[in-house]
């Protein structure tokens, strides 16, 4: 086994003039920085940082015959990139063929390495000398594609850099990249946020070959497209869209093809970053852009003709076009039968009513509107505000914004300190208030059962969609009265049928009421008789199956 | 035009926009307890407007009310109508304000300011008209199957409830002669059946044209059945003294609903009136926008909708200076001297004058006119 790690050493190259070369490293280093999250020295950066690279000279540069200027060009540009790993062999043990295999540490699957390139071209016997075609040997035994043959410099410094392995021989004025990819990564989990009673227990990681391949073993489809794209210009990170040709509408996907090839941003680290740059109103409130960390979600969608968005480093898959009715749906509905899929659906959408008109309800009939009390709850009523410093409105406002702090420090705390939270805002912020006469009994089950409304959506960060509009409810019930929580229903209501996702009619199927659709909206129609998909997706009537 | 409407969603503006504000009052005082017969009457009435109404419509199918005034009148005489008829909706959306703002200070918040009240309602509705027609009728699409369900909710707690319902209020019947009876209720013409002539400017939106006349038919024949049931039990639970002189006799009805824990429904009719003024203004306001878009060849009349509401809020409180004189003014004043032309007399001159050109032309040349108009 050949395994050495040569020293770095900073002889200008004879091919290049030295100063574009400390240019070149200056920006592959920050690139390097950024994938494997080391912090270099700040002194080399800034003195290298003044000069800027020009993609163009990197790009000119074609791969040398000679072996020893190749090593030399990669070691220049790789200056101060510890990571690197440049191994030389002798294929077949011949002295007269040498090659040199270019890789980052820790990035490949080292054993592969081993076994697949190392044994394979040293260990022929040394008697099969004088190979006609040392290319074609290289080529067809370790069997590597001809588009995976480049000529271009630019492309084996991005091979090296999408963790592959970059073989230069001498004599061959090609690099040969093998894909034996294997970044740090952990094992397939269960979903935390997203969960199910009955569902799979996959979740997406943060790998992007993982999650096709996720999504890949549930279709099992030659129709099922899954098209790369390449956003950020530090990061270069790794997208895919995936869809089902025939079924997802073209219109939808090109779209979507379009708003990605626009965006330009240095640095795509989550999802989100894409997720800001291709939304349809970026004013909306709601999200139009559905989020999920289950590969039996976006399967199911994708059937459906949606399209799904996989970016690499992000366990959650973004899924367009996102329309009112898919927040009120959970997997579950689909696992249960449909009689009782349907019964918790609309309970998740009374919920959702529920959680943002509530407290601003609540507020506005004890503000304006006391007569319409029923007279029974008068005398509680008075019992437990009698005392209570502040007006109902602002009480109702301060216990909301308690909750929303007690929410964030549930969801930034270590989870060592989390019982000292928890029976903190249990005992000191909801028993103790209420005892200390701060707060009367009312606004606290008023406020904390439109807290746990929110938690029905299947969407987890609809929570946080949620609040403003019902603070803003709030405000207006406690201001105006009913005229104010009535308007801002209103307001709210209009605000989301003019809003749309990717083309599609945010509260498509309700309005434009479409009665064929409604059968998996408002409902949970057994699946049997759920003949047609929807129209709204697909854009043209498609059917799953005929009927019986 | 870019926005496009279907056929069901013009009948769902169309009946929300007529429910709006007519569900409210006791329309026909002067024919006391037949009035619910005299709103059936009418029905044929109100069919024939708006068959005037589609005959112009289907004579410039891509125009509205606005864009074919000129071509009818010339372009002089025909804009200034076109002006005529955008004031008009302003106008009348500055009406409804006012109507909205005292019934909700009557009804249920007697100590705010009417300012307020008026401008949190010119707000409201005139957000509808920003975000464009297309969204007012999906909206009212939605909408109109839960007005319709709450409505059958309130009859059915109202006749449920013992000792309410009265039906020998409704006796005698026909206790004036029909013709008697015909005149009384002439007013119907214009309120609400004339009402729809904002409908002229929305015709040309719906994408399938050849429904129009039938859809619009319908909803008014569906409309005139509908507030007769609704006066019938305005009648038989309050009386017909009471039912008459009453500001909001739908509100005072309706308190009367007492079963179980089922009472005090007054949130269900703020909710109705709402969302009906909602209707109603908005779409006066976007007839007035898109109307003055059309006139001054503007491309999107979005943004208008800030001028107009501004002008809305401040005409609804300049036209009376109290409620009763805002009553007068609508039921004696304005039918005859507003209404009644702009709903009627204008648009059967044009269709007049219409035919009088096509006769004097050579017919031939006028067909070769309509189909460059297409």
């Amino acid at each position: 086994m050949i395994k050495k790690r040569l020293p770095h050493h900073e002889k200008p190259s004879t091919s290049e003039p030295p100063d574009s070369n400390s240019k070149n490293s200056s920006i592959l280093e920050s690139l390097k920085n950024l994938m494997t999250g080391s912090t270099t020295d700040n002194k080399e950066n800034s003195v290298s940082d003044s000069e800027q690279l020009r993609p163009s000279e990197i790009k000119a540069q074609s791969v040398s015959s000679k072996l020893k200027e190749n090593e030399q060009y990669i070691r220049n540009i790789f200056k101060n990139c510890s990571d690197i790993i440049l191994r030389e062999i002798k294929i077949t043990s011949n002295q007269d063929y040498s090659a040199i295999f270019v890789y980052l540490d820790r990035m490949v699957n080292q054993d592969l390495v081993e076994e697949a390139i190392v044994k394979k071209l040293v260990s022929q016997p040394a008697d099969t000398t004088h190979l006609p075609n040392i290319k074609d040997y290289v080529q067809y035994l370790l069997g590597i594609r001809p588009e995976d043959i480049y000529e271009k410099m630019d492309e084996a410094l991005n091979a090296i850099l999408e963790s592959k392995v970059v073989i230069f021989v001498n004599g061959v004025n090609a690099a040969l990249i093998i894909d034996f990819k294997s970044p740090p990564s952990r094992s397939i989990n269960t979903p935390e946020t997203e969960t199910s009673l009955r569902g799979p227990r996959e979740a997406f990681i943060e790998s992007i070959q993982t999650n096709i391949g996720l999504v890949r073993k549930r279709i099992k489809n030659i129709n099922l497209k899954i098209e790369p794209f390449q956003i950020g210009r530090q990061t270069k990170t790794d997208v895919s869209i995936c869809y089902i040709k025939g079924i997802a509408h073209d219109k939808i996907v090109n779209e979507v093809r379009e708003r990605l090839n626009k965006i330009d941003v240095d640095a795509v680290l989550a999802n989100t970053y894409i997720e800001e740059y291709i939304e349809d109103s970026p004013f909306f409130i709601f999200p139009t852009i559905f989020r999920t960390e289950r590969p039996d979600i976006v399967a199911g969608k994708l059937v459906e003709g949606y399209i799904a968005i996989i970016t690499d480093g992000t366990p959650i898959v973004l899924v367009v076009p996102y329309l009112f009715v898919d927040s009120m749906k959970a997997t579950d509905d689909y696992y249960l039968k449909y009689i009782s899929g349907t019964l918790i659906r609309w309970i998740r959408s009374i919920a959702f009513f529920l959680t943002l008109t509530l407290p601003g309800f609540y507020v506005a009939l004890l503000t304006f509107h006391q007569e319409l009390i029923p007279y029974g709850l008068v005398t509680t009523l008075i019992k437990s505000r009698a005392g209570v410093p502040l007006p109902v409105m602002w009480e109702c406002i301060s216990m909301l914004f308690a909750y929303a702090i007690l929410k964030e420090a549930g969801i930034r705390m270590p989870r060592v300190v989390g019982s000292a939270v928890s029976i903190v805002g249990a005992l000191v912020l909801g028993q103790a208030a209420v005892e200390a006469g701060l707060v009367s009994t009312l606004t606290v089950v008023v406020v904390a059962f439109s807290a746990i409304a929110a938690l029905t959506t299947p969407t987890p960060e609809m929570n946080f969609y949620l609040m403003p509009p019902r603070f803003m409810l709030l405000f207006l019930g406690g201001t105006l009265g009913m005229l104010g929580l009535i308007g801002g229903i209103m307001i709210l209501f209009v605000n989301m049928i003019s809003a749309r996702s990717f083309g599609v009619p945010y509260m498509a199927p309700l309005a434009p009421l479409m009665k064929n659709e409604l059968s998996d909206a408002v409902v949970r129609a057994p699946f049997w008789s759920v003949l047609k998909r929807s129209k709204l997706i697909t854009r043209t009537q498609s059917t799953r199956k005929k009927p019986r | 035009m870019e926005t496009k409407i279907s056929p069901y969603q013009l009948f769902a503006i169309m009946v929300l926009f007529s429910f709006g504000s007519s569900i409210l009052f006791f329309l026909t005082p002067d024919a006391k307890q037949d009035a619910w017969l005299v709103l059936l009457f009418y029905i044929p009435v109100g069919m024939l407007e708006q068959l005037m109404y589609i005959k112009l419509f289907y004579q410039y199918p891509n125009d509205t009310i606005v864009t074919y005034m000129p071509k009818i009148f010339g372009i002089y005489i025909g804009s200034l109508v076109s002006v005529l008829y955008i004031i008009y909706f302003t106008y009348q959306a500055g009406r409804i304000i006012r109507d909205f703002t005292e019934l909700i200070l009557i009804s249920s918040m007697p100590e705010m300011s009417p300012f307020i009240v008026a401008i949190t309602l010119t707000i409201i509705f005139v957000y509808g008209a920003f975000s464009g027609l297309e969204n007012i009728s999906r909206a009212a699409q939605l909408i109109l199957p839960l007005w319709i369900f709450i409505f059958i909710v309130l009859f059915l707690l109202i006749y449920a409830t013992p000792d309410v319902v009265k039906f020998q209020n409704l006796k005698p019947l026909l206790e004036k002669d029909i013709p008697s009876l015909i005149k009384d209720g002439w007013l119907l013409v214009t309120f609400p059946y004339g009402e729809t002539v904002l409908f002229t400017m929305f015709y040309s939106s719906v994408n399938d044209s050849k429904k129009v006349r039938k859809i619009s038919l319908f909803a008014i024949l569906f409309l005139g059945c509908v507030l007769s049931l609704n006066t019938i039990m305005f009648i038989t639970t309050l009386g017909v003294k009471i039912a008459t002189s009453a500001l909001f006799p739908l509100f005072e009805s309706m308190r009367l609903v007492q079963l179980g824990f089922l009472s005090k429904l007054d949130i269900l009719i703020i909710i109705i009136m709402i969302s009906g003024g909602f209707f109603k203004v908005s779409l006066l306001t976007y007839a007035s926008m898109s109307g003055t878009a059309q006139l001054i060849k503007l491309k999107d009349p979005k943004y208008l909708a800030i001028p107009f509401g501004i002008a809305i809020a401040i005409i609804s409180r300049l036209i009376a200076k109290n409620y009763p004189e805002h009553i007068i003014t609508g039921l004696k004043v304005n039918p005859l001297q507003v209404n009644f032309p702009i709903q009627i007399i204008v648009p059967l001159i044009a269709l007049i004058v219409y035919y009088i050109r096509k006769l004097l032309k050579n017919p031939k040349k006028h067909n070769s006119r309509s189909s460059k108009n297409k």
